[in-house]
């Protein structure tokens, strides 16, 4: 019989019987529906429920442990991916803020008057507190002047062609630990005409709390070794902004914003032979 | 042949009633999740879209903003800071911008910009959808040192509602006299 050639199993075996007795022939059971007998119905409700209780067995517990331990690896790896992703975005707006002031501080020393940028960082009578060697690691002594990364930054002094190029690696600006800061002035803001006294070049650097990150922006106007600026310059200078910032928790990437542009004493209109 | 078609016999139960209403039950309760995240994957799509027409539009103004004060000789600031008289009154044949005088202000929402060349003047509409502008300068010894402030917000009904700000400080390269000197100068309305 088919019955016992289906191997015993109960569903199979009582769907069959079912079928067995009242079909000669049970090959085409579909197309002939049979008469069912009332105990047969019972067979057939028994072995379904039987079979229903063997589906219903669950998950064994080191099934459960394993879909447990695979959840939580794809959702460990999600969360990972969201919190990267929060933090490049702030990483990215911090940068765009740092170019932002880097822009505004550059617009500060191009609006400055020939007459000061021609001398340079460290004139006569400069009140600068900041140019100093320990309030800006950047800068370093040569002889009787000062350098920045190899350019002469007191290009008012005659001593202005000593500098060395030397691989140094940017310092921070120790003002970025202090715990007082003011947001950066608005254009209106800037007025100071004191002599020898004229931000953002003197002083040349500032730290300013914009949102809840300190910035620090620093200037320098370097010029060229060799060229010797004293009296009535004329040559080019070029102006350098520095901001910098710390974001502990980006790796692997500058945490500061180098702007530069060349000033010359056409563009301010400090040179009458320029024609205007 | 006799195994698949008991087995198919077996397979075509189907589900009881119950069964059939847990599983509709929750194919809508994932049907409304997902809704849910196609409406707010959607709205973030739009603000995105919005903020970048809104900064487009700003970064547009500011550009020709720039163009215009970067070659001034003269500016002045109205005292309420709403208006900015870019004049250029240079000789000079470096200087490639024929305009003697522009005046910025904000008519309406329109940020606009009248140009006078020669004895003919000119209003243009720079950008539309501005408010709060306002211009300030530096004082002595600044030279054309002036910001302009003002929001930009070109998708009016869209979700990224406050606009774009801009907050941008711009110098005029050829100017020689700070802007607070220019205070005794009438900017446009000499011309």
């Amino acid at each position: 019989m088919i019955v016992t050639r289906l191997e015993g199993r109960d569903t199979v075996e009582s769907l069959t019987i079912g079928l067995g007795p009242t079909q000669p022939n049970a090959m085409d059971w579909t197309t002939e529906r049979p008469r069912r007998r009332p105990i047969q119905l019972r067979k057939m409700i028994g072995a379904g429920r039987q079979g229903r209780a063997s589906d219903d067995q669950g998950f064994s517990l080191i099934e459960v442990v394993m879909a447990s331990v695979v959840l939580m690896i794809a959702v460990f790896s999600l969360t990972d991916v969201l919190i990267n992703s929060m933090v490049q975005t702030a990483y990215a707006r911090q940068k765009s803020q740092a170019t932002n002031l880097a822009n505004q501080t550059m617009e500060e020393v191009r609006a400055l008057p020939w007459t000061t940028i021609e001398l340079g960082m460290n004139p006569t009578g400069n009140s600068d507190p900041t140019f100093t060697t320990s309030a800006d690691p950047n800068i370093t002594p040569s002889g009787t002047g000062y350098c920045f990364e190899g350019s002469p930054i007191d290009v008012a002094s005659v001593d202005a062609g000593s500098c060395s190029l030397t691989s140094t690696s940017w310092q921070d600006p120790p003002c970025l630990a202090q715990a007082a800061t003011t947001p950066p002035p608005a254009a209106g803001a800037i007025v100071n005409s004191a002599p020898g006294n004229w931000p953002p070049i003197s002083p040349h650097q500032a730290c300013y709390l914009v949102g809840s990150f300190t910035y620090a922006v620093d200037v320098y106007i370097t010029g060229s070794t060799g060229v010797s600026y004293a009296g009535g310059n004329t040559q080019p200078l070029t102006a350098t902004v520095v901001v910098t910032w710390r974001h502990p928790y980006v790796q692997g990437v500058p945490d500061d914003v180098v702007t530069t542009t060349v000033l010359t004493p056409c563009v301010k209109g400090g040179d009458t032979s320029c024609g205007y | 042949m006799r195994l698949l078609t008991s087995k198919t016999a077996h397979d075509e139960s189907g589900f009881t009633l119950v069964e059939l209403m847990i599983a509709l039950a929750l194919a809508m309760l994932v049907l409304f999740a997902g809704d849910t995240w196609l409406v707010s994957a959607s709205r973030v799509v739009t603000a995105s879209t919005d903020r970048s027409i809104n900064n487009a539009a700003a970064q547009n103004a500011v550009d020709q903003l720039e163009s215009s004060v970067r070659f001034a000789t003269g500016l002045l600031v109205s005292n309420n800071g709403t208006t900015l008289d870019v004049t250029n009154d240079s000789t000079s044949s470096d200087l490639p911008i024929p305009v003697t005088c522009a005046e910025w202000s904000l008519s309406g929402t329109n940020l606009v910009e009248q140009t006078t060349v020669g004895s003919s003047t000119n209003p243009g509409v720079i950008a539309t959808g501005v408010s709060n502008l306002s211009f300030s300068a530096a004082g002595s010894p600044y030279d054309g040192l002036v910001t302009v402030t003002f929001t930009i917000n070109q998708t009016n009904g869209g979700y990224d509602a406050n606009g774009a700000t801009v907050d941008e400080t711009l110098s005029a390269e050829n100017m020689s006299t700070p802007v607070a000197s220019e205070q005794s100068y009438s900017g446009c309305s000499t011309l």
